[in-house]
């Protein structure tokens, strides 16, 4: 017996005679003690065995088949340097890089954009200290003789491997980096087997850019650049206008789990892991299609960093964040970290499509990457189908704090219960005729901003239980109605219900919990009058959906057409935290790729379970798994460096998944935005109550702040009249071209011929060709 | 070249480049998912409510056109200065960096260039002298088409006329009120209409120098007064007790400096400083003698809490960035002809639009590299019912157009400025139907219903609005119409209530329960102890009346009591927001006050000879919060049928109240310690101070223990966190 079990083993029989000196008396409350104690530890052993885990497996990363097109004519390969060039088949050469000639004569380039010049790859690393530092692989990789590439030809693939001395020559410390190109007719496919990268002790790889000159266009070349920012913009090569600044932006926005000080801009994100290069006749398509969650888009154009217009992929291999200590004090510091695992994607991977002739324009693009989606996921194309339906986004109830007998009491209040949902549904029937897609939010006990739900409820403040079967049964009734109940797995509001914010919250590199914060619109500061909330883990969230999901089948019982997911069609984070608590607690570490790979998998199985799915904010990885997309982006950031903004991901959607505008009673002018809807074939959606707006005054749903739905009946109806037909004939049918006409006139050239024309300045439209009404 | 790559790497890790390749993938620029408002806006459109928290509304204004010089035709802009819009709404734009101003129409097509200001000398080659305009930041057109420019780092302001030629020169001013040491960097002027020249300088805390057509300063105009603040009273105070070295260690505290200025048509001239310490009345409007005359409400008007229209002018919600405010830092405005304000914030790029009764009405724009925000927003102007900025770093033009719901907010202030609250109602009411956090709405449509008769429907929206005043009124005439026309109905029914609550006060006095209260050996009854307080707290003293269970009972039923009057006191007279009651510090107030007291009673009795036990003084302290209890019980009923005119009677009552209870606690004190009536003042006195070094002990302890709970919870949570 160890000296350690001994005095353990003293210590309870101290205990024990305490307990047992304690006067007969007390022999209730010593019970009680015991009883109390003994059912906290099954109620800790209970907890424990009962917790949600995760055990499915997600979606495999489908392989990528090649495309049909013949765009390329050869390819040449130089393993002293690197550097490859394509000839497209209209005799268009695109290098990955300018020569030393032309790199030396750029007059704008300095340093690191310099040498990126000659590089086919950019990366970052940190020290000990995490001190990042830059390498191009043209100055550090290959200047010196003494690292040769070991390019091996395979057909028409090429392997390399970059070495990256880094920090001090002397320490002869390398990071490996292999590179694959396969080249074929219709382009190249860039492939960076992320197991396959080898670091040393001492620094870290954190992320690296891939290609950054690819078919850059020349300081003297037209062309545009197309950069997913929101619904798509365009930047015009060698922007004569002063003071532009680059285009950077995470895919899938930026990890919300990084800490966040101060949020003062507005913008849009990008939903869509792509960019396009377009010149006069040769177009390419760059998209990301491994790895693409832990990707950035940046765009450069001439005179920004050099006199060259091009567009890259940065892939992050190490997350970083920061850990900022006395917050907003005057002695605030910030410490950078960086995780210690990379992530754990087996390849990065960019494929570049190569467009020429009359496919080298927006249409083009769009539809390559269409037909790249469609065949990768082997996805059905919609039909075109006659209906047009109008989608509704109820909110059912609000928390708000009321005086209960004088104290001040958290209390459900409703917006719109089950049966004023059925008035307004019917109404919106009668008046527009329309065919509708509902969502219904709040209708979970406590409402919005509430529990993460064990299993289907109903807030007694809508109806309960007895409301919805009246709504289920009025619901039986009607046709052409699809109602999809919206539940939340991802915030966790509050803390004990249906989560342990402990355990199961989102933990950062840092292993702080990644706490979210509302941001005040005036100063961007923290609004700590809302208490923070949590991100649930992804492996917890997708695990508690898989609860709910077992009584989910009420839903579909009832007449719903599936359920509506909330959170995780608009982002993406990662938990990199490791403990060896986690298979305790139900917390699996994943990184963003892998997170939006449990998304996927939560997609398909809500859809096999309640017979369909409806997300918001349509990030690329939902598209295989959804019915319906709805709040997709409609505008971009508007950033002064991008000339127009294009409806690229309405394009690239179209034909594909059935996808919904953000809401139009929000819109700046909402009958532009129905016109708007229509060229971009995207049905229009509402976001209503049946209560007066003023109820939503001073709590966390004030930005619903016009939903009352006797505001917008009349409009709806009338803009629908005006509309029916053309959504009729557009609905479900491809964009194949977009062109922008003097005056505010754009034309949309939809499959089978049809043109529409939207001339947003008179506000009418016009339908031409096919069989158009 | 093996060598070349070291220094490569020295020059890299110093350039600026660095950050510029790639780092800038890490800095995120639009923001992390959230919330589903439908953003198609570059910038954040938000107002703010009563209580000067941020709400989102629909955008007010959006972007028409950013306007580059280049694209236009003209050349693009370096390092513009100022812009004005004169009379006959043509631009004109001080391109200081190239020295020059360019005049547009109001569709923004090219009139003129004015290519420099020509001195008339000749330069060696034959070219005309120019002056140079580098950093000038200040243009202002006159009528007769004459250009005032302030060149600061030159210290002059030059007139020119529309073609280019220097009238004159002012350099700074002379005469014998100017300043010692004046430092003439002028950054905005305008001439008045008998000549004289108004400039705003940078560095001159005094007000706006008024310069005479000879160059000669009249005065300082509009001259700021100190803002008498707690800081500024206890700086004056140890000004007189410090000797001058140490006076020179002090903070100075100086009357704020103008930024910008603007005239109307009027004469009146508008003007904003950059900032005020207490972030006050940073918008002015002069009139001829200096006086600030831009309305705001009366500080009587204003209840506790309300934040709007009280001369806190542009961001409400401020933030700290390295422990120093980040506030609102107006750099220029600009008034229309219908008396909207425009002033632009510098700190966060954004426009405020105010109308001349300090009414908040939109708020637009921001900072960053979208259409329309700005990177150095330098001058707004308005040209017809739009708006302009210049941006001196973008060299952008940036023209915002008033959306419908920006436009309804205009036409309805308008009408409800001058009284037409009819007129104003549908306009209010299209306002409500694009956001129901427009506050400022409900109050109109309240005024509206109110002349119409609809005093429920006036007293809903007034409520909504939070304008107590309207409410009052309304409420006032609600009640008159139905006390007349349903006064038989409210007397039977306050003459029933009245009777069944006697003959239920009756069937309880004969009760057997009563009758057992009354016999129970040792009771205090309540009303026994309210008005006989003498014969009741000797009978505490020598008979043991009284139970210390009852005493706490009394102490909760306050507690109870003053939950129910902060939760539920009528709208006119509760000044209390629900959401930040709390609970468990009420009580602590409550039952804490009461504890000390007794305590510290206790202790001053044994020093003082006093007869009472500790029982007796709790039994006293607790029976003398009778008459409180019933008047906080009153007044709560009373708030909701009394206007705010009557709300005296309702403070008379609370005050008689605290006068019986006053009373009954001295009578108390003085039966149970046996003292005279002017030895129990004084041990009351004694007492108060026991209560205040208790408390000051209770402070102590609580912030060491504070201080230890707070390491000991951040190690927990750092252990939590590591888990």
């Amino acid at each position: 017996m160890t000296e350690r079990v001994r005095m353990g083993l003293t210590t309870f029989r101290n205990l024990r005679e305490f307990l047992r000196r304690l006067r007969p008396g007390r022999r209730m409350v010593r019970r009680g003690l015991l009883l109390a104690a003994g059912l906290l530890v099954l109620s800790l052993v209970a907890y424990f065995l009962l917790l949600p885990r995760f055990r499915g497996t997600p979606p495999a990363v489908p392989p990528s088949p090649g495309l049909q097109a013949k765009s390329l004519d050869s390819w040449t390969f130089d393993p002293d340097t690197g550097v490859f060039q394509v000839v497209t088949a209209g005799g268009t050469i695109l290098r990955s890089n300018p020569t030393v000639d032309e790199a030396e004569a750029d007059p704008t380039a300095k340093g690191i954009s310099r040498m990126s010049l000659l590089s086919q790859l950019v990366i970052r690393y940190a020290d000990a200290d995490a001190r990042i530092s830059t390498l191009t692989s043209y100055a550090s990789a290959l200047d010196r003789h003494d690292i040769p590439l070991g390019a091996v030809v395979d057909g028409n693939t090429v392997r390399c491997v970059y070495r990256f001395p880094t920090g001090k020559a002397a320490e002869n410390l390398f990071i490996r980096i292999p590179v694959e190109y396969t080249f074929s007719d219709w382009g190249v496919d860039v492939t960076i087997p992320a197991d396959g990268i080898e670091e040393n002790e001492e620094y870290k790889l954190i992320d690296l850019a891939v290609l950054p000159f690819f078919a850059a266009g020349t300081g003297t070349e037209a062309g545009t650049t197309l950069v997913p920012d929101g619904s798509g913009a365009l930047m015009q090569w060698n922007d004569p206008r002063p003071g532009l600044q680059e285009y950077s932006e995470p895919v899938y926005a930026r990890d919300p789990a990084l800490k966040t000080r101060v949020q003062l801009e507005v913008g849009q994100d990008i939903r869509l892991p792509a960019f396009g290069l377009m010149r006069q006749g040769t177009a390419v398509l760059a998209l990301a299609e491994e790895g693409e969650a832990l990707s950035s888009v940046t765009a450069w154009l001439n005179g920004m960093n050099t006199a060259y217009n091009n567009a890259f992929f940065t892939f992050r291999y190490r997350e970083i964040d920061t850990i900022t200590l006395n917050e907003l004090g005057w002695n605030e510091r910030s410490i950078p970290m960086v995780s210690a695992r990379p992530v754990s994607v087996p390849a990065f991977r960019v494929r570049y499509i190569v467009l020429e002739g009359d496919d080298a324009d927006l249409g083009g693009l769009a539809a390559a990457h269409r037909q790249n989606l469609q065949q990768r996921y082997d996805l059905a194309p919609l039909e075109p189908r006659g209906d047009t339906p109008l989608y509704l986004d109820l909110q059912m109830s609000v928390r708000r704090i009321r005086p209960v007998l004088g104290l001040p009491t958290t209390v459900v209040e409703p917006l719109t219960t089950f049966d004023q949902a059925a008035d307004i549904l019917d109404a919106f029937r009668t008046e527009t005729g329309a065919p509708l897609v509902a969502r219904l939010n709040g209708w979970l006990p406590g409402g919005p901003y509430a529990d993460i739900p064990r299993g289907v409820a109903f807030e007694r403040a809508v109806g309960g239980a007895a409301g919805f079967r009246r709504f289920s049964g009025w619901l039986a009734s009607q046709s052409d109605l699809a109602v999809y109940p919206a539940a939340d797995m991802v915030h966790g509001y509050q803390d004990g219900n249906g989560f342990v914010g402990m355990f199961q919250g989102n933990r950062d590199i840092t292993g702080a919990l990644s706490l979210q914060f509302d941001f005040l619109a005036s100063s961007g500061a923290k609004n700590y009058r809302i208490a923070p909330w949590h991100l649930l883990t992804p492996g917890f969230s997708v695990a508690a959906l898989d609860r709910f999901l077992g009584t989910a089948g009420r839903l579909a019982d009832a007449g719903m057409a599936g359920l509506a997911l909330d959170g995780i069609g608009s982002m993406v984070y990662a938990d990199t935290y490791h403990s060896f608590l986690n298979p305790l607690v139900g917390r699996i570490p994943s990184d963003r790729q892998q997170t939006a790979g449990l998304w996927q998998w939560a997609l398909a199985s809500a859809r096999d379970t309640a017979g369909g799915v409806l997300v918001e904010g349509g990030n690329a990885y939902v598209l295989p798994f959804v019915d319906h997309v709805v709040g997709i982006p409609m505008a971009s950031s508007r950033f002064l460096a991008s000339r127009e903004t294009v409806p690229y991901y309405q394009m690239v959607a179209s034909g594909l998944v059935r996808t919904a505008s953000t809401p139009v009673n929000f819109a700046v002018d909402p009958d532009r935005f129905w016109l708007q809807c229509l060229e971009t074939g995207t049905f229009p959606m509402y976001s209503l109550t049946y209560a007066e707006s003023s109820l939503v005054k001073a709590t966390r749903l004030n930005h619903l702040d016009n939903g009352e739905y006797t505001l917008w009946l009349d409009s709806a109806a009338r803009n629908y009249d005006l509309y029916r037909e053309a959504f009729a004939a557009v609905g479900g049918r491809a964009i194949l071209d977009r062109t922008v006409l003097p005056d505010d006139v754009v034309q949309v050239d939809f499959s089978g011929g049809l043109r529409l024309v939207v001339d947003y300045g008179a506000g009418t439209f016009r339908l031409e060709g096919g069989d158009a009404p | 070249m093996p060598t070349a790559v070291r220094p490569l790497h020295r020059i890299l890790r110093r350039s600026a480049c660095l950050g510029a390749v790639l780092l800038a993938c890490f800095v995120p620029v639009v923001a992390p998912a959230g919330t589903s408002l439908a953003a198609d806006l570059p910038f954040a459109s938000y107002n703010y409510d009563v209580w000067g928290r941020s709400v989102p509304v629909p955008a007010t204004y959006v972007v028409e056109q950013v306007l580059y010089g280049g694209e236009a035709g003209f050349g693009d802009f370096r390092a513009p200065g100022d812009l004005y819009v004169d009379g006959e709404e043509n631009i004109h734009v001080l391109d200081a960096g190239n020295g020059r101003i360019v005049v547009l129409d109001r569709n923004f097509r090219l009139l003129r260039i004015v290519g420099g200001i020509r001195t008339g000398e000749t330069l060696g080659d034959g070219s005309p002298e120019t002056v140079d305009l580098t950093g000038a930041g200040g243009l202002y057109v006159h009528e007769d088409g004459t250009y005032r420019i302030c060149v600061a780092p030159k210290a002059q302001v030059l007139a020119a006329t529309a073609d280019g030629t220097l009238l004159r020169t002012y350099g700074t001013p002379k005469g014998d009120v100017v300043p010692k040491g004046l430092n003439f960097k002028p950054l905005r002027a305008a001439v008045g209409r008998d000549g004289t020249l108004y400039v705003v300088s940078e560095g001159v805390f005094q007000g706006i120098l008024e310069i005479d057509p000879e160059g000669t300063l009249l005065g300082f105009y509009g001259s700021n007064r100190v803002d008498v603040t707690l800081q500024v009273l206890t700086e004056f105070f140890w000004k007189r007790l410090f000797s001058e070295e140490q006076k020179e260690g002090m903070l100075k505290i100086v009357p704020i400096e103008y930024s910008s200025l603007d005239m109307d048509a009027d004469g009146f001239v508008y003007a904003v400083t950059r900032e005020s310490r207490n972030s006050m009345n940073e918008i002015k409007k002069l009139d001829p003698k200096g006086n600030n005359i831009l309305r705001v409400r009366s500080s009587a008007d204003v209840p506790p809490g309300v934040m709007l229209n009280i001369g806190n002018y542009g961001d409400i919600e401020s933030t700290y960035d390295k422990g120093t405010k980040v506030d609102t830092r107006f750099i220029d405005i600009r008034t229309d002809r219908q008396g909207f304000l425009f002033a632009l914030d510098a700190q966060r790029g954004r426009v405020f639009q105010y109308d001349q009764e300090s009414n908040l009405l939109s708020i637009f724009g921001g900072v960053g590299q979208q259409e329309g925000t700005f990177r150095e927003p330098v001058a707004v102007e308005t040209l017809g019912d739009r708006v302009l900025v210049l941006d001196r770093a973008a060299g952008t033009l940036t023209v915002f157009a008033p959306t419908p719901f920006g436009t309804d907010i205009r036409n309805a202030i308008l009408h409800y400025n001058q009284g037409l609250y009819q007129e104003a109602e549908s306009l209010w009411r299209s306002v409500l139907g694009r956001s129901a956090n427009f506050d400022l709405a409900y109050v109109g449509i309240g005024k509206a219903l109110f002349g119409r008769q609809d005093y429920i429907g006036a007293m809903r929206h007034f409520q909504l609005g939070y304008d107590k005043r309207g409410y009052d009124e309304a409420f006032a005439e609600y009640r008159k119409d139905l006390l007349r026309s349903q006064f038989p109905w409210i007397a039977a029914i306050l003459g029933a209530a009245a009777l069944l609550a006697a003959l239920l006060a009756r069937a309880f006095r004969r009760s057997a329960l009563s009758a057992r209260i009354a016999t129970a050996p040792g009771r205090l009854p309540f009303r026994f102890a309210a008005f006989h307080p003498f014969k009741a707290f000797d009978e505490v003293r020598t008979e043991n009346r009284g139970r210390i269970r009852e005493a706490l009972l009394l102490v909760l039923a306050l507690f109870v009591a003053r939950i129910l009057s902060l939760g539920l006191t009528g709208f006119l007279f509760n000044d209390v927001r629900i959401e930040t009651i709390r609970v468990g510090r009420e009580f602590a107030i409550v039952a804490g006050v009461y504890l000390v007291f007794v305590v510290s009673n206790w202790a001053v009795s044994t020093l003082t000879e006093g007869e009472g036990r500790w029982r007796d003084i709790a039994l006293v302290a607790a029976y003398s919060l009778l008459p409180m209890i019933v008047s906080t019980l009153a007044v709560l009923l009373l708030s909701h049928g009394l206007a705010l005119r009557e709300g005296a009677f309702m403070a008379l009552l609370s005050g008689a109240a605290l006068w019986w209870s006053a009373f009954l606690l001295v009578t108390g004190l003085m039966t149970v310690h046996h003292y005279t009536f002017l030895k129990t003042l004084a041990s009351l006195g004694l007492t108060v101070a026991g209560m205040a070094f208790l408390l000051f002990l209770g402070a102590l302890v609580y912030s060491l223990f504070r201080q230890m709970a707070v390491f000991f919870g951040n190690i927990l949570t750092e252990l939590l966190y590591r888990i």
